[in-house]
């Protein structure tokens, strides 16, 4: 009888114990706390860059513009190639010169296009032809390459145009007549 | 010769315990009691909490406490000026300036958690969900950890979660310096592309196809303050880590 009285008074005493315990540590849980959260996104819109050249021969000479039609700013670079009988040179008949002499044999324009609007200035490519033989006016082939590439930002948000970069193609599709996909 | 011990004792003592419990209830309800006088209110406003994650300075999201258990939040989005002048460019740098406001009336420190992931619809869908092939560290948000006085916690962080803690207790109304500046994605993401050759009567026709067109990419903070008062255990219970507080109230990880 002793120890039963015993065990339940030790009993009592720790769940009073543990009671009142209890209420501290809630008290203790109580520390002023708050949070907010936010999220953003973008979808990625990678369409490619396109141009279209306007070319005009007028008097012996082929007037050059180039447009913009992609979805992206854009450099823009171009040439001429002939035939060895003819010997060109080019021209600009703007204030300022934008287009300038440069690697590869290639005039380069110094302006960035805008996406679906913008338009270079005109540049003339002259043609001196050969002495006619037989006092005929000869026939020619002048054959005008231009090129995009997208503009591209350094880390200091400064636009430039990387000419050298290339595609890296992870996977190749071949379909229609002759090939399987 | 042992002395007898009282049948009455546990009854005492679990009288003294009721006496107790109702003490500790007479307390709470006192202090329920002086809530409503004038002096407690005060007391009260001077108590409420609350926080605000800017971006490039504008309040973006907040939680204030008012009182009665009621907040004042609101949770907008991030990024949304990024396309405001046109598609987003690759390797273009944005400004992206993220801050924190102290928006409660008391004292607080604040950390900020980053997460940064990539998404894809590739069921078609519309249900982005994300996607593991592309590294969250093509999305470059720089950070400005340093000498303004937000350090890196880098046993928590990895490629996809930044957690960054502001060392100074931030007062009522003040704003941190910024934790980042600025986000670039990496233009590598645009040089990934799919060839394909369609052969017919005409010739073959090549088409080049970006493999990450249509990605999306996702950033979000989640910001959370804590009192200054008792700051090390409120820490503890409220962000689950461990940190020494200095003299002049600055934070260190330990």
């Amino acid at each position: 009888m002793k120890n039963k009285i015993n065990k339940k008074t030790i009993c009592l005493a720790a769940a009073a114990a543990a009671l009142v315990g209890s209420l501290s540590v809630g008290s203790a849980l109580a520390y002023f706390t708050t949070y907010t959260k936010s999220e953003g996104n973008v979808v990625l819109d990678l369409g490619f860059t396109q141009t279209t050249p306007d070319e005009k021969v007028v008097n012996g000479a082929k007037q050059v513009t180039i447009q913009n039609t992609g979805d992206y700013d854009c450099y823009v670079r171009m040439k001429a190639l002939v035939g060895d009988d003819y010997t060109i040179s080019y021209s600009e008949h703007g204030e300022e010169e934008k287009w300038t002499p440069g690697a590869e044999g290639f005039y380069y324009y110094s302006d960035i296009l805008a996406a679906k609007t913008g338009v270079s200035s005109r540049i003339d490519v002259n043609i001196t032809f050969p002495e006619p033989e037989d006092g005929e006016a000869p026939d020619f082939n002048v054959i005008i390459i231009q090129e995009c590439t997208p503009v591209l930002y350094d880390n200091e948000g400064n636009p430039y145009a990387d000419w050298n970069k290339i595609a890296d193609v992870s996977k190749t599709i071949v379909q229609g007549e002759e090939g399987n996909e | 010769m042992m002395k007898k011990r009282s049948k009455w004792t546990p009854l005492a003592l679990l009288l003294t315990a009721g006496v107790l419990l109702l003490g500790s209830t007479v307390g709470s309800t006192q202090a329920a009691l002086t809530y409503y006088s004038e002096n407690y209110s005060a007391e009260v406003t001077v108590s409420n909490i609350g926080v605000s994650l800017l971006e490039n300075g504008k309040e973006v999201s907040y939680r204030n406490y008012m009182k009665d258990d009621k907040w004042d939040e609101k949770t907008g989005m991030l990024l949304a000026d990024l396309t405001a002048d046109g598609p987003l460019t690759l390797g273009k740098v944005y400004q992206e300036k993220l801050s924190v406001k102290n928006s409660g009336a008391i004292d607080a420190y604040v950390r900020v958690v980053l997460k940064k992931s990539w998404q894809n619809d590739a069921d078609g869908d519309g249900v982005y969900e994300k996607n593991t092939t592309l590294s969250p560290e093509l999305i470059k948000l720089n950070l400005l950890t340093g000498e303004n006085g937000w350090i890196e916690d880098t046993d928590a962080s990895t490629k996809e979660r930044t957690v960054l803690y502001y060392t100074k207790p931030v007062a009522s109304e003040a704003v941190t310096p910024d934790l980042s500046d600025t986000l670039q994605i990496d233009p590598t993401v645009g040089t990934k592309v799919v060839k394909t050759e369609t052969k017919d009567a005409n010739g073959t026709t090549v088409v080049y196809t970006y493999v990450y067109d249509g990605y999306k990419f996702v950033v979000e903070a989640e910001v959370d303050a804590v009192q200054t008062h008792n700051a090390k255990d409120a820490i503890k219970s409220a962000w689950g880590v461990d940190v020494t507080v200095g003299a002049d109230g600055s934070l260190s990880l330990r």
